[in-house]
């Protein structure tokens, strides 16, 4: 079974929430139970209740954080180390905010989660302020946010942590070097250094071979 | 670099081709212009220092050769 959290409290999480929606239609395509806690859902009391009662065993927290801590609707704490990171036992988890692998992480795979994929510092996007009511529209933002989807939909798939965490990689890859070429506007190239950065701070813990 | 007066003028140098209509969302730091990020970089503060470093890790990537 799968949960995700979409707060959308501000912009950022606007965007993250609203580009997450199609992880949420892939995984249903692949007959996978998905537990969606969008806007005030997004909220810790929501979250471990559902683990109690299903057994979850892949995990998606989209919103703020920090080193030790994933924040759901208006940035109230969901997942904090050393407080309750235990809950994360057995499970595979990937968090899209930022800083939560550098601390988090780590701390989660002590305490048994399977595997952690996050970000070890800011996550960063750009977008265009003219589409910022229709997000899925905003090709700027969605350079930034299809590469961190495409790590949930290999993991759907069946692909390994490892397997989808290259997948990912590969994705930005691929937006790199299309603001590499040649007839890339100086507009666009400056959304590079950035993109650099995420691709560089995306990192796992735990079982690389795990599979959902 | 001499100091970090030459490198925060270097790095606002360098935002001078950064669209206006384009917006960065850092994260806690929230949702900021090229006009706030200047400012930021001026002030010395968190933020500017975190845009700095990013604009470091940048140069230094493309100094040794963005290989994808």
């Amino acid at each position: 079974m799968f949960l995700i959290t979409r707060p959308s409290h501000d912009v950022t999480t606007h965007y993250i929430s609203a580009w997450s929606k199609e992880i949420i239609d892939f995984a249903t395509t692949k007959n996978k139970k998905v537990i969606d806690l969008s806007n005030e859902k997004a909220v810790k009391s929501t979250v471990l209740s559902f683990f109690k009662k299903m057994p979850i065993k892949l995990v998606m927290f989209n919103g703020h954080g920090d080193e030790s801590t994933i924040m759901g609707h208006n940035n109230q704490p969901i997942i904090s180390s050393p407080e309750n990171v235990g809950l994360l036992k057995s499970k595979i988890v990937y968090c899209r905010s930022c800083r939560s692998a550098q601390k988090l992480g780590p701390d989660s795979i002590i305490s048994g989660a399977t595997a952690f994929i996050g970000y070890d510092d800011d996550f960063i996007f750009l977008y265009d302020d003219q589409h910022a009511s229709r997000p899925l529209n905003d090709t700027i933002a969605g350079k930034f946010l299809k590469p961190t989807n495409t790590l949930l939909f290999s993991l759907l798939k069946g692909n390994s942590v490892d397997v989808s965490y290259k997948r990912s990689q590969e994705e930005y890859n691929k937006h790199i070097e299309e603001l590499l070429a040649s007839d890339s506007t100086a507009e666009d190239m400056s959304s590079l250094r950035f993109l650099l950065w995420d691709k560089q701070h995306q990192i796992y813990h735990g079982d690389g071979q795990a599979t959902y | 670099m001499k100091n970090n007066e030459e490198m925060r003028e270097l790095v606002i140098a360098r935002l001078s081709t950064f669209p206006s209509n384009r917006k960065i969302s850092i994260g806690r730091h929230g949702e900021l212009t090229k006009e706030d990020l200047i400012r930021h970089i001026q002030q010395n503060d968190d933020i500017g220092k975190k845009f700095i470093e990013i604009e470091l890790a940048y140069l230094k990537a493309l100094t040794k050769g963005i290989t994808v």
